[in-house]
Order: C-alpha cells, then sequence, then structure tokens
C-alpha cells in the first residue's frame, strides 16, 4: 500500500511519517511512503505520473489550496483512493469528511501519545480497506451511495426488501437499520438464491425466516418482523422452506 | 342503438381516461391500458344492458373508475377528481347540446364543442391543482368534505339533468342550463375561496413559527455572547493566576492549572461559537432557532453536540414545518438517549452534495445498547401505534415525500439517521 503524507509543519510532518515507517516494519512491510511533503503541489505533479492508495492530508495548508480541495482533486483522479484528514481540534468536521469527500478516517492533533494511535488505527483500517478492494465481490452486495459515501450491504444480512406507496421507492431491512432507494423489487429477485417474493410488495430473504403462520399466511422473520404471504405464493414459500 | 352506445362509450373513455392520466400526471403503461379498456367495456355493455337506469351505470363507472385510478396512484383526491370530469362533461355536453338546437348547427359541430370545451376546462384545472399543490396540505378530512361536494353536486346536476330526459325527449330550457351554471360557478367560487383562506391561514402560522424560531435564535445568540464576556472576564483572571505561579516559578501548579482550567474553558467557548458560525450557513430560520434551541437544551445536560454546515444552504425542498417537526423528534429522541451515557456524543450535518441536501444526525450508543434488534422491534410493525417515540411519526411524514429517502441504522456504536432530500437547485459552491 503506498501512501502520501501532505502535512506543512515539519515536526507533525516528520512524527507522522515516522509513526507509519514504524507501524509498516512491525506490522505490515507492505506498507511504504512514497511521498512526503509540505506542499499540495507536489502531490498533484506525483498523481500525474503516479498513483497511490492512501493519502494523510493536513486540512490547514498555509497554501492556495487547502487539504480540502486537494482531496477532491484525488477522489476525481482516483474514486478508490483512501483519505485520511489530519486536523486541529476545533473544526472537526466529521460528517462532512465522510459525506462530502468519503473520507476513511481524520486525526485531530492533539497530544503526540494520541496522535500515534489514531494514526495507527487510521492505517489500521486503511490497510484493511485496501486488501478487501478486490475482493468485495459485487455479486454479494447492495450499493448505497449517501451523499459521496457509498455504503455496502451485504445480502445475507438482508431480512426483506418492501415497496413503498411511492413507486419505485424501496425499503431493505437488514441487521443494522434499515435503508430507502428507489429501484424495482424484480431487479432484486435474482439476487441471491434465497430471496423469495413471497407478495406483491415484499422480497424476502429465506435465510432469516423464522415462523410461517400458514393460518393468516405470514411469515415471522428473525428480527421480529411479520411479512404477509400472497395466496398465490404461500404453497411455494412452504415448500421452499422445508428444503 | 348498440353502435351508438358503443361510440358513446369509446367518446367517453377518451374523455375521463385521457383526463385522469393527463391531471395526476400518470405514466401510460400497456397494462394500465388494459385495465382501463376492460373497466370501459364493462360499463358500455351495462349501459347497453340497462339502458332505462343510467344511473346505474353512471355510478358503477365513478366507483370502478375511482378504484382503478387509486390503485394506479394511491391518492385519494382521484376520486374528487374523476367526479369534477364527469361534472364539467355533463356541463360541457349540455351547453353544447342547447347551443345546437337554439342555432342548428351540425353533428360535427356539437362533438368538436363538447371536446373543445371539456379540453379547455381540464387544462384550467390542472393549471389551478399545480398552482396549489405545494402550497396546501389538505388533511383527511378536508379531502373528505371536498368529495361530499363533489358528490352532492354530480347528484344534483344528475337529477336536473337526465331525470327529464328519462321521461320524454330532452328538454333543454334556458333556464336548466342557466341554474346548472350558475350552481357550477358559485361551488367552483366557494372551493377557491375556501382554499385561499386555507393557504392564508397556512402562511400565517408558517410566519408565526419562523417568528418564534427566530426569538429561540436572538436568544440562544445572546445566550452566547454572554459566554463570551464571561470568557473575556475569566481571561484577565486567568492572567493573573497565571502571573502568581510564573513569580513563584512552581511549574507544575502552572502545568495542571493550564490544562484543568485554560484549555477546558476555552475549548467549550470556542466550541459553542463554531457552532454558532456553523448555524449560520443554514439559511431556513426555522431550522436555525430549532437547532440552537436543542444546542441549549443538550448543553444543559452538557451533552456535546458538533453540528456542521460546510456549505450555504437556502433551501431544503419540503415542507418547513414537516422538516421542523422531523429534525425536533430527531434532535429529541438523540438527547433522551445520550442523558445516561458515560461520554455521549451527538453529531448532525447538513451538507449538500451533488444536488442533493443530505441531513445526518448520529449519537453514540452505550456498550450495552448493542442489541440492534431491541433498538429496531418497535419500528418494524407499521401498524402499531406511536410509542412516544415519535419516529413513527417523523418516518410517516417523509415516506410521503417522492424526493426523499432515509436511512436508519447502528454502526460502531453510533445511531445514525441519514435523510437525502433531492433538490431543484442548490448551490453547491464550497465555503469552509
Amino acid at each position: 500500500m503506498r501512501v502520501i503524507i501532505c502535512e506543512d509543519n515539519p515536526v507533525q510532518k516528520e512524527f507522522i511519517y515516522k509513526e507509519i515507517m514504524n507501524y509498516a516494519s512491525f506490522h505490515e512491510p507492505s506498507i511504504e511512503v512514497v511521498l512526503c511533503t509540505s506542499t499540495p503541489d507536489d502531490v498533484l505533479t506525483y498523481l500525474d505520473h503516479y498513483q497511490a492508495d492512501c493519502y494523510f492530508l493536513d486540512i490547514e495548508l498555509d497554501h492556495h489550496l487547502d487539504g480540502m480541495d486537494l482531496a477532491v482533486t484525488i477522489r476525481k483522479k482516483d474514486p478508490l483512493a483512501t483519505i485520511i484528514f489530519i486536523t486541529t481540534h476545533a473544526d472537526r468536521l466529521k460528517l462532512t469528511f465522510t459525506y462530502k469527500l468519503a473520507a476513511l478516517d481524520f486525526i485531530v492533533k492533539d497530544t503526540p501519545n494520541q496522535i500515534a494511535s489514531q494514526v495507527k488505527e487510521a492505517l489500521e483500517s486503511a490497510f484493511v480497506k485496501y486488501t478487501q478492494l478486490g475482493e468485495v465481490d459485487s455479486s454479494e452486495v447492495i450499493q448505497i451511495k449517501i451523499g459521496e459515501r457509498i455504503k455496502n450491504i451485504r445480502l445475507q444480512d438482508i431480512y426483506y426488501f418492501e415497496t413503498s406507496t411511492i413507486p419505485h421507492k424501496i425499503t431493505v431491512y437488514e441487521k443494522n437499520g434499515y435503508y430507502e432507494f428507489y429501484g424495482r423489487l424484480k431487479d432484486f429477485e435474482e439476487a441471491s438464491t434465497s430471496f423469495y417474493r413471497c407478495h406483491k410488495s415484499l422480497l424476502i430473504n429465506l435465510q432469516h425466516v423464522n415462523e410461517l403462520d400458514k393460518k393468516k399466511r405470514t411469515v415471522t422473520m428473525t428480527n421480529g418482523a411479520i411479512c404477509d404471504i400472497s395466496f398465490r405464493a404461500s404453497g411455494e414459500l412452504q415448500r421452499r422452506i422445508r428444503d | 342503438m348498440t353502435t351508438l352506445f358503443f361510440l358513446f362509450g369509446l367518446f367517453n373513455f377518451f374523455i375521463i381516461y385521457g383526463s385522469l392520466f393527463y391531471i395526476m400526471n400518470l405514466q401510460l403503461t400497456i397494462k394500465r391500458l388494459i385495465l382501463c379498456l376492460v373497466v370501459n367495456t364493462f360499463v358500455t355493455v351495462l349501459a347497453a344492458i340497462y339502458p332505462q337506469s343510467l344511473w346505474l351505470s353512471m355510478v358503477v363507472s365513478v366507483v370502478l373508475i375511482g378504484g382503478l385510478f387509486f390503485l394506479f396512484s394511491r391518492q385519494q383526491m382521484v376520486f374528487f377528481h374523476l367526479l369534477f370530469i364527469h361534472l364539467c362533461s355533463i356541463l360541457a355536453e349540455y351547453t353544447a347540446l342547447f347551443l345546437v338546437y337554439t342555432f342548428h348547427l351540425s353533428l360535427v359541430t356539437h362533438i368538436g364543442l363538447i371536446v373543445v370545451q371539456i379540453a379547455a376546462i381540464v387544462v384550467v384545472y390542472k393549471k389551478f391543482l399545480t398552482h396549489y399543490e405545494h402550497r396546501i396540505i389538505l388533511s383527511k378530512s378536508s379531502q373528505l368534505v371536498l368529495l361530499l361536494v363533489a358528490v352532492s353536486t354530480s347528484i344534483v346536476f344528475y337529477v336536473l339533468v337526465f331525470l327529464p330526459a328519462e321521461k320524454d325527449d330532452i328538454q333543454i330550457s334556458a333556464t336548466n342550463l342557466v341554474i346548472l351554471l350558475f350552481y357550477f360557478v358559485i361551488m367552483i367560487s366557494l372551493t377557491r375561496i375556501v382554499l385561499h383562506t386555507m393557504v392564508k391561514d397556512q402562511d400565517i402560522n408558517e410566519k408565526l413559527i419562523e417568528q418564534q424560531q427566530f426569538t429561540q435564535y436572538m436568544k440562544s445568540l445572546e445566550q452566547v455572547n454572554r459566554d463570551m464576556q464571561i470568557f473575556r472576564h475569566d481571561h484577565a483572571n486567568i492572567l493573573l493566576s497565571l502571573r502568581g505561579y510564573i513569580e513563584n516559578e512552581d511549574v507544575t501548579g502552572l502545568r495542571k492549572y493550564f490544562e484543568e482550567q485554560i484549555i477546558k474553558a476555552e475549548q467549550r467557548t470556542l466550541f459553542k461559537n463554531q457552532l454558532f458560525s456553523q448555524l449560520d450557513r443554514l439559511q431556513i430560520i426555522e431550522l436555525k432557532g430549532l437547532i440552537s434551541t436543542k444546542l441549549l437544551l443538550a448543553d444543559e445536560s452538557s451533552i456535546p453536540i458538533s453540528v456542521e454546515v460546510p456549505d450555504v444552504i437556502e433551501d431544503i425542498s419540503m415542507n418547513r414545518l414537516h422538516l421542523s417537526r422531523v429534525l425536533g423528534i430527531l434532535l429529541d429522541n438523540a438527547i433522551e438517549a445520550s442523558t445516561a451515557l458515560d461520554s455521549p456524543q451527538i453529531n448532525l450535518a447538513f451538507l449538500s452534495v451533488n444536488n442533493q441536501v443530505v441531513i445526518v444526525i448520529e449519537n453514540r450508543l452505550s456498550d450495552s445498547e448493542m442489541n440492534i434488534q431491541q433498538i429496531f422491534a418497535e419500528w418494524y410493525s407499521t401498524k402499531g401505534e406511536d410509542r412516544g417515540m415519535g419516529l413513527s411519526s417523523a418516518r410517516k411524514i417523509l415516506s410521503d415525500y417522492p424526493n426523499i429517502t432515509w436511512n436508519t441504522r447502528v454502526e460502531n456504536q453510533w445511531f445514525i439517521h441519514e435523510i437525502m432530500i433531492a433538490g431543484r437547485d442548490m448551490s453547491a459552491g464550497y465555503h469552509m
């Protein structure tokens, strides 16, 4: 994983560089710092010819471009790049970083000890993301864009999909919560073999069925949700649950 | 006779179904077209079988077509639109008939007159609807009242026009026509007046709330100002104390004092100041007031809230009252959930990204609250009553907007709401 550091305070820059090299030599030798600079121009020149995977950017650069602008440019060139911001305490803008720039993490300038642990944590999650890049199979997740942030929902975590009264608005209920987006239930029927369209407005995950009530024609999901079954689907659903 | 009925049916079909598709902005699909054709054939056949009791096919037609379009659009107003179109067609046919008889015009002019009249009325009606669409929210009861007005008008029209027609040949008297027109105009103007007053009331209501929120915002600003004054006052004291430590050359005491007093006090005041500078960019007065009130409320229970508004946000494409209501519920919930925590934190952000406003509200959860099922349990039952959380009502409000999607989830011990509101056009510039 190639790392770029852009920080205009020489002490902080050295410190972060040392922390990253430290982490690399002890845990992940494949992490290397390819550029450590104090001006964003150097980063842009570097990006004209090469690529990097992970960026540590100071927000408050004393330059006509600040860390935010630099991040926007990097995002344009490489949507998959991992961006980690370094910032002073006063203007922590966690949500802005996450939703506008899809930044992975941010480091608050604090006591050296705390910075060190923050760098370590950020580097860990960046490395996890880096190694997973090629592995996340798009057939196993649904991607939802929230602002610039991309959220992966694993198909196996999904309880069920439901249509709403507004045409094409779908709500998907999964382990950690629920999401709304625009689409058609039909497009997800084939996404997983365990999905079953048990009703005109419902697509359930058979892996999460807890109980089937034949009389009322409902299924109770493992999360306690109760889903209706259409008359037509009732027979086939019983067969599929038995299998 | 049958051909005449069939022609009439076809004519009816184009007028009523076409107008409804046009008024409701519905997409014409083959499935819908076939369903419409089936219903229309049924009604025509019914009319052909019982030509003596036309009222039967009229009622069946209204109920069936209304039901069909309600299925398409899920809007109750469809029944009102339908009755209105029926009324207009009766009126148009009657006027045309009258003109044709008086001036001895041809059949083609007759049909032409009907079509032109109906088309004109439908176009005006649609303009009228779009004019009021975003300015007024009709409650279920007022929709029902409107529907009753339409039904009674229809009955009166029917009695006046068709009952005499069943006895002998169509009686066309100028008085009848004048009465009908008069009645129709009165109904229309009354409805207009009612709608107008409703819009006015709603406007006044909104202004009032805006005013209250603005006062609230001013109060919060004053509070911050007072905090700053205290800080300035403390500043002098702090310098004096520092001097004392320095003169005694008490470095450990100085360090302790610095870390415990100065940094804390400074962070708190500056943080609050920063919050209000963020709120500056949110140029929706109602929200400013609401959020600053909630900020002070959270501050009283010493729950830190961070607010992020990196871009200037001038408009959010949804009803302001709805927006304030939903945000109020979510913030109250977040604050309530945080009071019991050791290290609570609430983050709030208004971001404009890709012509969309994204509102994020998140609050920290305690370790023991990791049972997600429990947190969401009450949400899954959409039929259950509101259990004091207000969340289901917030969800209900937003679910009516086609331009809004809402995600709620638990992630890394954060309880997160994300509300995405697609806008007409937003200022997307960067202002940090």
